[in-house]
């Protein structure tokens, strides 16, 4: 299928991308339940919907980045506490050193072409 | 008072208006069909269906027990729409997603459809939302419109048309659905197996003794399911065959609005006449053609315009319509066509009379003379001329004289004279309201024939000034000749020749330069070479070719072009150009005998 460039799209990349360093940084503390990451993430303004964070654990707790554990609640059903395994922390350490990296060479970059 | 259903959701049990519930079971299914190709699928799912119980818990109390719309709303809302969560999918997923099945507040179809991009807007966003609904670079499509524009001003026109029918893009829906699935095979195909899922699982539900009396609300006949699987396959084929339409209108418009433009701003020509001047040569009046160009352009340009509008809305799938804009249309076309009309009758009505003005020019050549005939030239074509074809015949306009004037040629005719003597008739037709103006213009009509001893001269073009008007001006020129009468035509005749009719059947280009005798059946040629008189006769040599057959029981008698032959029991004779043969069959004897 054909592949274009469209802001939607990379405006998509850039915030998955993020959205999972985000999501590892803030497990970085300690154990946590979605909405507990949620609410971080929204105060940081990173999430729109609490939605697109359940298919991104998922997909880290199955790539072995995440492991979890259930807990009862009184509020409603038992929630899924989260926490980062080894393999996680190296992750977040790696994505941490890139994105500190980008960040850098992109704020430069658009700062010295900055249009006057 | 509503009806309430009690359901399970992650564990925890909730009494559930069923409005709601059908909301809130739309948008879980939605959410499972937009993870379907995902590993853990089941997984997220569960996590979602959890997260929404503990929304909708927090939703209950004591006081209030029952679940509404407004409650699932809510927690949707906290949640986000299945389109939203497309944001963390890798972009090669993002043509497998589903569409939702019919009823589903939420996920309505996400079928691409057209908007206007306002947020990449040059102008007011044309471009850049059909640039989006083709997957394509907006520059092209730019690129294309001012091509266009240079294009006689199609360009704008297409442009104004698609500003109007295309809606903006206002919210977050608009601007997922302007980016949604394009409507291709794929995506017909994905509805189809969609449609068939559901169907599936609606009686898998049904099988599972999920029986309460919605459910028997909610479940249509199996009848009708095949009917609705149908009804989307060829609610597919529909939208496809109708873009193929769309794209014939818009191209066949386009092409025909230009063609109009062309002739409205006088370019190009009709019979090598430009446009300007074939309007005057009818009218004999400027601000007629102006009338006549505006009558045209609404009465045609209209449905050439809506034509292309129409074409757009269905290469769009765009059904709204605007009543105003129809009506407008239907309105100024109505005018237009009410111009041409009174025009076109005020023209015609000027042929409605006919009147023919006769002079008869009695010659003086002794029977004894030939009667040479010759063309005069009184109009040779100058280089500002135009010369085009009216009805059947050739015409000239000298436009350099002041007034212009019309140059057309004369018929020239040979009859039998009633008479004696040799004698000219020259009659000159022209058409008007009434006898009286048609007579008017007949007289205008200027042509001379002379005659010197035993020449006599015809002018090779009649005239009349373009004022009068074309209304089937005409010269016919009718040579009388008495019996036995030789007459020469020169070769400068040949185009004046109308249909004269002659024993040899010759035709009139190949009448000249020869001498023909009037005779009691016509015109006779009395200088045609053999081989002439033979090509003009062929035909009816070739109807002569049909054989005559005699038979009975003993001889056969055959007659054809090649001469005669019988044949019978004893002899075999044969008469040719070769002469006569007999062969006698008994004996075999041959008797030739040469002529």
């Amino acid at each position: 299928m054909k592949q274009t460039i469209n802001t939607e799209n990379t405006q998509s990349q850039m915030r998955k991308g993020v959205l999972e360093l985000c999501t590892l940084s803030v497990l970085a503390i300690g154990e946590a339940y979605p909405t507990e990451i949620i609410e971080q993430l929204k105060s940081s303004k990173m999430m729109i919907v609490e939605g697109t964070l359940y298919p991104l654990l998922t997909r880290l707790k199955n790539a072995n980045y995440l492991t979890y554990r259930w807990e009862e609640s009184t509020a409603g059903p038992p929630r899924k506490y989260y926490k980062l395994t080894e393999q996680g922390v190296k992750l977040l350490s790696e994505l941490e050193n890139t994105w500190d990296e980008m960040a850098h060479a992109v704020n430069k970059l658009l700062k010295e072409n900055k249009r006057k | 008072m509503n009806k309430t259903l009690t359901i399970n959701l992650a564990g925890l049990v909730f009494n559930i208006e069923e409005n709601a519930y059908q909301l809130l079971k739309d948008y879980l299914l939605a959410i499972k069909n937009q993870f379907n190709n995902e590993e853990g699928c089941d997984e997220i799912v569960a996590d979602i269906e959890a997260r929404m119980a503990e929304l909708l818990k927090a939703k209950t109390h004591a006081s209030k027990q029952v679940l509404v719309d407004e409650d699932i709303h809510t927690a949707i809302n906290i949640m986000g729409k299945p389109t939203d969560f497309e944001d963390t999918f890798t972009e090669e997923k993002q043509h497998n997603t589903t569409t939702a099945q019919p009823g589903n507040n939420y996920y309505k179809s996400k079928t691409r459809r057209v908007f206007r991009d306002a947020d990449n807007k040059m102008l007011g966003g044309v471009c850049s939302g059909i640039a989006s609904y083709f997957e394509t670079d907006p520059l092209w499509i730019r690129l294309a419109l001012i091509i266009l524009f240079f294009g006689f001003g199609t360009g704008l026109l297409l442009y104004i048309i698609l500003w109007i029918i295309i809606p903006e893009a206002k919210t977050t829906a608009e601007k997922l659905e302007m980016r949604g699935d394009p409507i291709d095979i794929n995506t017909i195909s994905q509805t189809v197996k969609d449609e068939a899922e559901q169907l599936k699982n609606r009686a898998q539900d049904f099988a599972n003794g999920v029986k309460s009396e919605f459910h028997y609300q909610r479940n249509y006949g199996i009848g009708n399911k095949i009917a609705n699987f149908f009804y989307n396959l060829f609610r597919g084929l529909f939208k496809v065959i109708s873009k193929i339409f769309g794209a014939l209108f818009v191209l066949f418009g386009t092409l025909l609005f230009v063609a109009l433009l062309l002739i409205l701003f006088n370019i190009g020509k009709i019979e090598s006449l430009s446009v300007n001047e074939f309007i005057y040569s009818f009218t004999g009046q400027d601000f007629s053609i102006f009338w006549f160009k505006t009558g045209l352009a609404m009465c045609v340009g209209i449905p050439l315009c809506m034509f292309v509008y129409k074409g757009l809305k269905l290469i769009f799938g765009i059904y709204t319509s605007y009543l105003w804009l129809n009506l407008s249309a239907g309105a100024l076309w109505f005018v237009g066509l009410s111009i041409c009309l009174c025009l076109s009758l005020n023209i015609l009505t000027d042929f409605s009379d006919e009147t023919q003005l006769k002079k008869q020019i009695d010659t003086h050549v002794s029977n004894k003379d030939t009667l040479y005939v010759k063309a005069g030239n009184t109009y040779q074509k100058a280089d500002m001329d135009v010369d085009f074809e009216l009805g059947n015949d050739h015409w000239f306009i000298n436009n350099t004289a002041q007034p212009a004037i019309w140059w057309g040629k004369p018929r020239v005719k040979i009859i039998t004279s009633e008479n004696d003597s040799v004698s000219v008739l020259i009659v000159r037709t022209a058409s008007g309201k009434q006898k009286t103006e048609a007579s008017l213009r007949a007289k205008n009509i200027n042509y001379t024939a002379a005659q010197q001893d035993s020449v006599l001269v015809l002018n090779n073009y009649f005239s009349f000034l373009s004022k009068d008007k074309y209304r089937n001006q005409g010269v016919d020129v009718l040579i009388k000749l008495p019996k036995n009468k030789i007459i020469y035509l020169d070769n400068n005749l040949k185009k004046l020749l109308y249909d004269v009719e002659n024993v040899n059947g010759i035709y009139d280009a190949e009448m000249c330069g020869k001498y023909w005798m009037m005779t009691a059946n016509g015109l006779t040629c009395l200088s045609c070479t053999k081989e002439e008189l033979r090509n003009n006769n062929k035909e009816e040599e070739e109807e002569s070719n049909h054989p005559i057959n005699v038979n009975d029981s003993s001889t056969n008698v055959h007659i054809d072009k090649n001469g005669i032959e019988v044949h019978s029991k004893k002899a075999h004779v044969k008469i040719s150009s070769d002469g006569i043969k007999i062969i006698k069959k008994n004996n075999f004897d041959t008797i030739t005998t040469a002529e």
